[in-house]
């Protein structure tokens, strides 16, 4: 049972590893501007239908220090069918050094978020890209948060077991059972 | 009298001299046109983008362009198209972040798309406060776009001075329009294109002010003189004589003197010319092909910059910073002369 339960688990284990290494903050480096740029969203699993935060933070490559006075373009692409659709926050503005913009994803999938960032202080221009995974059960978010892989699969393997086990001691009872009425 | 056999020998002499000499010229201007320099009107820069090559080609269209034909209202267009050399195909959806400096300073910064990798910007020099860029945009990234039918157009106080313009760039996306390299995959290039400057000024000769045109390729001149009593022309250009940059960078100096003829100081019809003290007369080559002015050009390609840089810097001369020039009229009768139906060239002698 074991055997045929965990590939079809498989995947799944897999597809919420790749939405764990993409959830959480990402970072975008630029040398040639001395740009760094952090990127999170909240919740940490997106889910369709419900609005996310994603927030960028950029900072100064070598002092860490937030940059100021950025104005800043978001785009969120996705593509489905061969076609690619994008939703744009245009002038979006930053005195501090961080901005973000809230969007409600339609579908579930792998998005594109890409920012063209301009740093009017330093005189400089850049552009990130960072995807984005959202699911469409908010079962599978919590599974990848919450769970790890190898806990994951032991609990499968003891739920399994558990069956298992069951499965035999109500043999064996009903064996028991038959076994006295036909005496 | 001179038998018909040795006439003919010394016809041949001459024709083989001039042949050479006129050679080596077409050689060196091929060279300063297309030879991709440091101080020149293109560059094909190599890179390379995971395993496909990506050269980038920076060119200046026209290729001669100084800061009198921008004051005459020319508008040169540059050209940047990124390219697979091992197959000369252009990549396509290339995205160009320009930086464009001058003496260390920033002019501008944008980021520039074009579908089929061959980017065209207008330049339109004037003297207003601020640069601005016209044209269209991409809906998405809203990135400059700028093709040969329709260039972007990039407008304010540029190129209004003479000399090394740098441009830094580095390749955002190719292939397609929102596919952004991160850092360590996107090429940066460095490129240095040269607006000529042009200075005129007057020389006094034998009492008359005769006003002569120099314009540099290079970077601008400055001290100008004129020492009447040995007809001796000299300017000064800035010019850095480190060796390790003059190993890794294409250069080529060229500077160009427009003298009005006649009179003594085109004479005797050849000219010799130092830089820093070092006698360079093997690299001026006169076009008089025009009766009624003298083009001397002084053209150092970077081997000889490279000799002249080793000797500059033995000689202590190095720190200043400075490519000192002097031209002054020699005799040419003993020089190769290649006379044709349209022009004709003269090379100093060589040293």
């Amino acid at each position: 049972m074991i055997l045929v339960v965990a590939p079809l688990l498989y995947p799944k284990i897999h597809l919420a590893n790749a939405q764990n290494s993409i959830n959480k903050t990402q970072i975008w480096l630029d040398k040639l501007n001395n740009i760094k740029v952090e990127f999170s969203h909240s919740p940490k699993n997106p889910i369709t239908d419900t609005p996310t935060e994603l927030k960028f933070d950029v900072l100064n490559l070598k002092t860490g220090d937030q940059l100021k006075n950025l104005s800043a373009r978001v785009i969120i692409l996705t593509s489905s069918n061969g076609e690619e659709s994008f939703y744009k926050y245009t002038n979006v503005t930053a005195p501090a050094g961080n901005f973000s913009v809230s969007y409600i994803f339609p579908t579930d999938g792998v998005y594109k978020v890409l920012s063209k960032i301009e740093s009017k202080d330093t005189s400089a221009l850049t552009l990130a890209s960072f995807p984005v995974f959202v699911s469409f059960q908010p079962v599978g978010a919590m599974n990848s948060n919450m769970m790890s892989q190898s806990f994951l699969i032991a609990l499968l393997t003891g739920v399994t077991a558990a069956i298992v086990i069951a499965f035999f001691l109500i043999v064996i009872r009903k064996r028991r059972k038959e076994k006295k009425q036909n005496l | 009298m001179i038998p018909p056999a040795e006439k003919l020998g010394l016809a041949v002499a001459l024709v083989i001299a001039s042949l050479s000499a006129f050679s080596l010229f077409v050689e060196l201007i091929i060279s300063m046109n297309s030879a991709f320099g440091d101080g020149l009107t293109q560059e094909e820069l190599t890179g390379s983008l995971g395993n496909r090559k990506a050269d980038l080609l920076i060119k200046m269209i026209p290729a001669v362009v100084t800061t009198e034909t921008l004051e005459n209202g020319q508008k040169p267009i540059i050209e940047f198209r990124l390219f697979d050399s091992n197959t000369n195909q252009s990549f396509s959806h290339v995205t160009y972040y320009i930086i464009l400096e001058k003496d260390g300073k920033k002019l501008f910064y944008d980021m520039f798309h074009d579908h089929d990798g061959d980017l065209k910007i207008q330049m339109n020099p004037n003297s207003s406060g601020n640069i601005s860029i016209t044209g269209d945009k991409t809906p998405i990234l809203d990135l400059w776009i700028g093709t040969s039918t329709k260039p972007v157009a990039i407008s304010g106080p540029i190129f209004l001075s003479g000399g090394l313009y740098h441009f830094i760039v580095r390749i955002e996306t190719v292939d397609s329009d929102t596919a952004i390299l991160p850092d360590i995959q996107a090429p940066i290039y460095d490129s240095w294109l040269s607006i000529g400057n042009t200075e005129n000024q007057q020389i006094n000769v034998d009492g008359k002010q005769v006003p002569i045109k120099i314009i540099s390729y290079y970077d601008k001149l400055k001290d100008f003189g004129f020492d009447t009593k040995n007809m001796q022309l000299k300017f000064d250009m800035p010019f850095n004589w480190n060796l390790s940059r003059l190993e890794n960078a294409n250069i080529f100096v060229h500077e160009e003197i427009n003298v009005p003829k006649p009179n003594a100081f085109t004479a005797k019809g050849g000219y010799t010319s130092t830089v820093n003290g070092v006698n360079i007369s093997k690299n001026v080559m006169l076009d008089n092909s025009n009766s009624k002015a003298d083009v001397i050009h002084v053209m150092l390609p970077k081997n000889d910059l490279l000799t002249l840089a080793d000797r500059i810097i033995k000689d202590g001369q190095a720190l200043s910073g400075i490519m000192s020039f002097t031209v002054k009229p020699q005799e040419g009768s003993s020089m190769g002369s290649v006379p044709s139906s349209n022009s004709s060239v003269l090379m100093g002698p060589m040293s």
